[in-house]
């Protein structure tokens, strides 16, 4: 009788699942405030805004409604300024409803994300602004503000893709450099054909950049298509967007250009992008490649058996009593045969063009 | 002025008896309390006031007309904590009751219109029930009636009206039985908590001040149940230190012709007495209402 008493007591003592559960609430209770930051009200005046943040609200920070009247870019300035006031409407009825993240930077907290919210809430004269007490700087702070700010319509190509260096440059300061387009999608969070394209922009000659930062390329596709292209074909059709940027309206006829690329060359291009990115990928500022690196070889015999055969004998024969056992000696032969035989292709190749 | 919540998601655990407890002992200490009964059984209010006979109601009460009405008023005479949360305390007032323990007042519940108040449509609940309570607590005219300590009872659900008073509240109990039914029903409780307090600035946390063993009985499915909980340290820390037994005195004291009516009023040698005084001197001790260095009662030493 006891015996059976006492095991009955086990039983009834041992947790159920329900206590497990019970259990792991209550942990996660304690995780929430690791993981998630406190929720605080902090004065307004104390909160830095985060100079490398990808999103740009030109307003001044301290008061939003000061636009000066010659200020070139006034139009965009009074539109985000009118937006601005929408929120703070909403903040003077109901106060902001989801709060803003920041972590302690110094004696002031560092904005993470929720720039709008609080210059609104300057705006609308409050003083303070519920927020999100991170323990510490997120890791992956940009690619956080990133993602919070890129689905914003309002958001340009420029500010996109400087959001994107900066998550590139955070990336590699903590040690895991994105090396290919696929990654950039994992962090981020996008589809790997949208990876791709930027990644591809990313990487696209420095006038294509100048290009996209003076606004005369605007859109993913034309800046796509343009990373795209090879050198010649780059050059003009950047001087017709130059031009066209001029002339109103043609930036239209740029764009369907680069619609007009079939589906299939679309896939090549992207395909053969990959396997670019994929070879290449020591340095996250590339440019695409001017020349062919024909490989290395550690034996001297190997080169002399390409040289053997890419000359015709008698050429060849005036290296024959050259010292092929030096490694210098033969990579300056080497040279000189490739730097010879392009010139004999190129030269042939543009006289059967001219004709 | 804190504000208690005393919530349970499974029925017949106590919610209202530690209510009632709770009230009536901080009243005797001298704070001025005021019971919110968000149960549309109204079981607190009929604790507390004679309620009168609603026909049209299934639960058949509704708060009785008030002391202070006066038939030239365009208010009909009865207020219940459902006026909050439509127009009727915009337009008439609140008015709380008397109640026959000392410096306890209540502000009973009305079925049908509470059952009413969750009817809202969804998209409204948020803003016409769960955030109603809070801000009808902290406004200025309420706040003027002077209140130490208000105590939330609530309905046995996790609906808009319990979500409400959590919302309002500042600390939180939660009695339980120490039975699988019971123990179930806590999970969802602390889901709300944890869920209220995402939300909540640390300044202004939830306080859960725990979990209460009731109406504890000394069989092995109880004991068992209570030690497996203990087993947990994630739990331990929010099991209060003393329990409540099962005790048909808890019972007797419901009954209208009860002598005496209040628990606290048998001699201080009486356990339930004596355990009761014990769970609310804690809880109130805990919210800062009674001094913790309190020198000891003679009551207490008695117990001792």
């Amino acid at each position: 009788m006891t015996a059976r008493a006492s095991s009955r007591r086990v039983r009834f003592a041992t947790p159920s699942p329900t206590v497990d559960g019970l259990s792991e609430t209550l942990d996660s209770v304690a995780a929430d405030e690791q993981a998630n930051g406190t929720l605080e009200t902090i004065p307004l005046a104390r909160i830095v805004l985060d100079p490398e943040q990808p999103r740009k609200l030109h307003l001044s920070r301290e008061n939003p409604a000061d636009i000066p009247a010659d200020d070139p870019d006034a139009d965009r300035l009074r539109a985000e300024l009118a937006s601005l006031r929408e929120l703070a409407d909403s903040i003077m009825a109901e106060g902001v409803l989801e709060p803003i993240g920041v972590y302690r930077h110094g004696h002031d907290y560092r904005l993470v994300f929720g720039e709008r919210r609080v210059l609104a809430s300057k705006l609308a004269g409050r003083e303070t602004i519920l927020a999100r007490l991170l323990p510490e700087r997120p890791r992956h702070v940009r690619a956080q503000q990133l993602i919070e700010n890129v689905q914003r319509s309002d958001l340009t190509l420029a500010d996109r893709l400087r959001g994107l260096r900066a998550v590139l440059m955070e990336r590699e300061a903590e040690g895991h450099a994105l090396a290919r387009a696929d990654d950039l999608a994992r962090v981020v969070g996008w589809s790997v054909p949208q990876a791709y394209a930027y990644w591809a922009i990313l990487h696209a000659h420095d006038d294509v950049h100048r290009a996209i930062d003076a606004g005369i390329v605007r859109d993913v596709r034309t800046a796509r298509s343009l990373a795209a292209m090879g050198e010649a074909d780059r050059i003009n059709a950047l001087a017709r967007l130059r031009m066209g940027d001029v002339a109103a309206g043609s930036d239209d006829d740029e764009r369907d250009d680069g619609d007009d690329r079939s589906q299939e060359e679309d896939a090549q291009a992207e395909a053969s992008d990959e396997r670019v990115t994929r070879i290449k990928q020591k340095k996250a500022a590339g440019r695409p490649r001017t020349s062919i690196p024909l490989g290395k070889t550690r034996h001297p015999a190997v080169a002399r058996y390409v040289c053997s055969k890419l000359l015709p004998p008698d050429q060849f024969a005036a290296y024959e009593d050259a010292d092929w056992s030096d490694l210098n000696v033969v990579s300056e032969i080497v040279k000189n045969v490739m730097s010879n035989l392009e010139k004999e292709i190129v030269a042939t190749i543009e006289k059967r063009d001219r004709s | 002025m804190q504000t208690l919540v005393v919530c349970q998601n499974k029925g017949g655990d106590g919610k209202t008896m530690l209510s009632r407890l709770i009230g009536e002992f901080a009243g005797r200490n001298g704070l001025s309390t005021l019971l919110i009964d968000m149960d549309p059984q109204c079981n607190l209010s009929q604790r507390f006031i004679r309620m009168d006979i609603d026909q049209a109601d299934p639960d058949g009460v509704m708060p009785p007309v008030h002391p202070e009405f006066d038939p030239e008023d365009a208010w009909d005479g009865r207020c219940s904590i459902a006026d909050i949360y439509g127009t009727r305390a915009a337009e008439y007032g609140i008015a709380p009751y008397e109640t026959w323990a000392e410096n306890v007042q209540i502000l009973p519940g009305h079925g049908s219109a509470m059952r009413a108040v969750e009817l809202v449509r969804s998209s409204d609940v948020r803003e016409l029930v769960v955030e109603r309570l809070r801000a009808f607590l902290s406004d200025p005219a309420f706040r003027s009636f002077g209140y130490d300590l208000v105590v939330i009872d609530t309905p046995p659900s996790k609906g808009p009206l319990v979500q409400s008073a959590i919302r309002a509240a500042d600390h939180m109990v939660i009695p339980c039985q120490m039975e699988q039914g019971s123990v179930e029903g806590l999970q969802g409780m602390l889901q709300q908590w944890r869920r209220e307090n995402q939300n909540r600035p640390l300044e202004q946390r939830l306080n859960l001040l725990g979990i209460l063993p009731n109406k504890f009985r000394a069989v092995l499915i109880q004991q068992g149940t209570l030690e497996a909980l203990l087993s947990r340290v994630a739990i331990r820390n929010y099991v209060l230190p003393m329990r409540i037994a099962l005790r048909s005195v808890f019972a007797e004291v419901d009954h209208p012709n009860a002598k005496p009516r209040s628990v606290f009023d048998l001699p201080a040698s009486n356990p339930a007495r004596q355990e009761a005084e014990s769970v609310c001197r804690h809880v109130l001790r805990e919210m800062r209402l009674i001094a913790r260095a309190d020198h000891a009662t003679a009551d207490e030493e008695a117990a001792a």
